[in-house]
């Protein structure tokens, strides 16, 4: 009787039923961002009657801020070109790389923020600029680009190298994925224990247990059919699940040791430029 | 609330905003202007297309009484369209009746409202998206009646018959699968026998999930079908703004 507890648990569990389910339509409905549309109207009107470059930085600086405000990151990027455009001499004057330095990285947006530092060619390396540019390099992985500018700013700003060099951690990080997945091939919940899910991979090695031993007794009673619908189908699922779970599995954990190693080197840097 | 004072086109800020694809300050200007003033840019298309990119709606409402001809009526047609308002697009059609325009664009515009409110039936003859309304037709003219029917009789024949076909195979492996213990257990223990119950058991549910299934499958792809029309004429409204 046991058996068939077993059989009718398996069947309920690997097959889903023909039911379709509704599938509503999900209308966004969009923010009332009217405030924000006229502020912007009203600096472009500005910058539209400015008669200096000064105004015009003025007008287009407040319309970079705003953008920034209201998470409006692609018109904030169109504002800093417009910007750039102006003449160089007033960026310099009110400190424009500087703050927009700050403002790109606080938005998270590294790349930007390496342009903009990059750009700025007038402006003298100093702590603040390199350590910047350090940590957007080292949010992006850039590794090889971040020994570089950290071996500038040792030279030009005279800091001790030794003990960063030494403890800095590059980004390559070797995927598990394969190994896990012919490790959960191999012996089903092995690849799991060796991504560190030891109870995942417990109930995995269990269920392909009990699926594979489930035909083989059916088999041995000369129930064929039942051995194929009860035994191999939800066998199949298990196993070729498990696989993709590992390979998931695999991947989290991947991107979990990349974001230490950020973390570390970002720990790092600071202590770097605090000497 | 402030009342706002509407002020009269200032063309050279607007071709400045038009230069360099001002959008957002754009439509945050039309709401500041005077429609009623003359003007010699073309508004029409910007606005409409501002309008429902940006989900205007009260702009373009405001907008539809400033319009200068049928071609700009027609344009914000299709934008009150594309912004699903009702009362903007039925009014306008009205009004296009009584300016007697073609009567093939007359109907080309109402079939648009009927199908973006779901209603197809055998009177309909599109041909802009034939596809789609004959699939909607064909499907009401089933009965569902005789899908429950076969669905009883051989699971998975009423989804064929409501062209369905991919569930229908699925639905037919799936009570093959779970058919084929019962079988084996009668003909192998006997009929009355605790394995042919319990493989009877796990029978039923697939068997009547197959039923269910296709009771509701004619409602369901109705529905889905009405959802692809009414996408493929918000893309054709889409398409014209935007041309």
């Amino acid at each position: 009787m046991k058996y068939w507890i077993i059989v009718i648990t398996s069947f309920v569990i690997s097959n889903t039923f023909v039911c379709a389910g509704n599938s509503k339509l999900n209308d966004k409905l969009g923010s009332n961002d009217s405030i924000y549309k006229m502020e912007l109207l009203k600096l472009e009107y500005a910058f539209f009657l400015a008669q200096t470059d000064a105004e015009r930085y003025d007008a287009l600086f407040q319309k970079v801020l705003l953008s920034f405000k209201n998470i409006d990151y692609t018109k904030a990027l169109k504002e800093i070109t417009r910007i750039k455009e102006l003449d160089q001499k007033i960026l310099q004057d009110k400190a424009f790389y500087d703050a927009i330095e700050i403002l790109l990285f606080d938005a998270q947006l590294y790349n930007s923020c390496i342009d903009i530092i990059n750009e700025d060619n007038a402006g003298k390396l100093n702590i603040q600029k390199s350590f910047i540019k350090s940590l957007c390099l080292n949010q992006e992985s850039q590794y090889e680009l971040f020994i570089t500018d950290i071996r500038q700013a040792s030279e030009v700003l005279k800091l001790d190298t030794s003990r960063i060099m030494s403890a800095l951690q590059n980004y390559f990080i070797e995927s598990t994925e394969k190994k896990s997945s012919l490790y959960q091939a191999l012996l089903p919940g092995a690849g799991m224990i060796k991504e560190g899910e030891l109870k995942e991979g417990m109930v995995s090695f269990l269920l392909n247990g009990i699926f594979v031993a489930l035909p083989i007794f059916l088999f041995k009673k000369q129930l064929f059919f039942t051995a194929f619908s009860y035994g191999i189908m939800p066998f199949s699922k298990f196993y070729f699940g498990g696989i993709r779970h590992t390979k998931h599995l695999a991947m989290v954990n991947k991107e979990k040791k990349l974001e230490e190693i950020k973390q570390k080197n970002a720990q790092l840097l600071f202590d770097f430029y605090n000497q | 609330m402030h009342a706002q004072v509407l002020v009269k086109i200032n063309e050279d800020f607007l071709s400045h905003l038009m230069q360099d694809n001002f959008e957002l300050e754009r439509l945050a200007y039309y709401k500041t202007i005077d429609f009623s003033a003359p003007s010699y840019i073309p508004l029409t298309k910007d606005i409409v297309y501002l309008s429902s990119k940006y989900n205007d709606t009260l702009l373009l409402n405001k907008y539809a009484f400033f319009t200068k001809d049928t071609n700009d009526l027609i344009l914000v047609f299709y934008g009150a369209v594309v912004l699903n308002s009702n009362k903007i697009y039925t009014h306008i059609l009205k009004e296009l009746t009584l300016k007697k325009i073609a009567e093939s664009k007359i109907a080309q515009l109402s079939e648009l409202i009927d199908f973006i409110e779901g209603r197809v039936n055998s009177k309909t003859n599109s041909i802009q998206f034939y596809t789609t309304s004959e699939r909607i037709k064909k499907l009401q003219q089933k009965s569902l009646f005789i899908a429950t029917l076969l669905s009883i009789i051989v699971p998975g024949t009423g989804k064929y018959y409501l062209m369905q076909n991919g569930e229908a195979t699925g639905t037919i492996f799936l009570n093959l699968l779970a058919s084929a213990p019962v079988i084996e257990s009668i003909i192998k223990i006997g009929l009355i026998s605790t394995g042919t119950l319990i493989t009877g058991l796990v029978f039923l549910p697939v068997y009547m999930a197959n039923i269910y299934g296709t009771v509701i499958s004619k409602k369901i792809l109705l529905k889905k079908l009405n959802t692809q029309l009414k996408n493929e004429v918000l893309d054709y409204c889409n398409y014209q703004l935007r041309n």
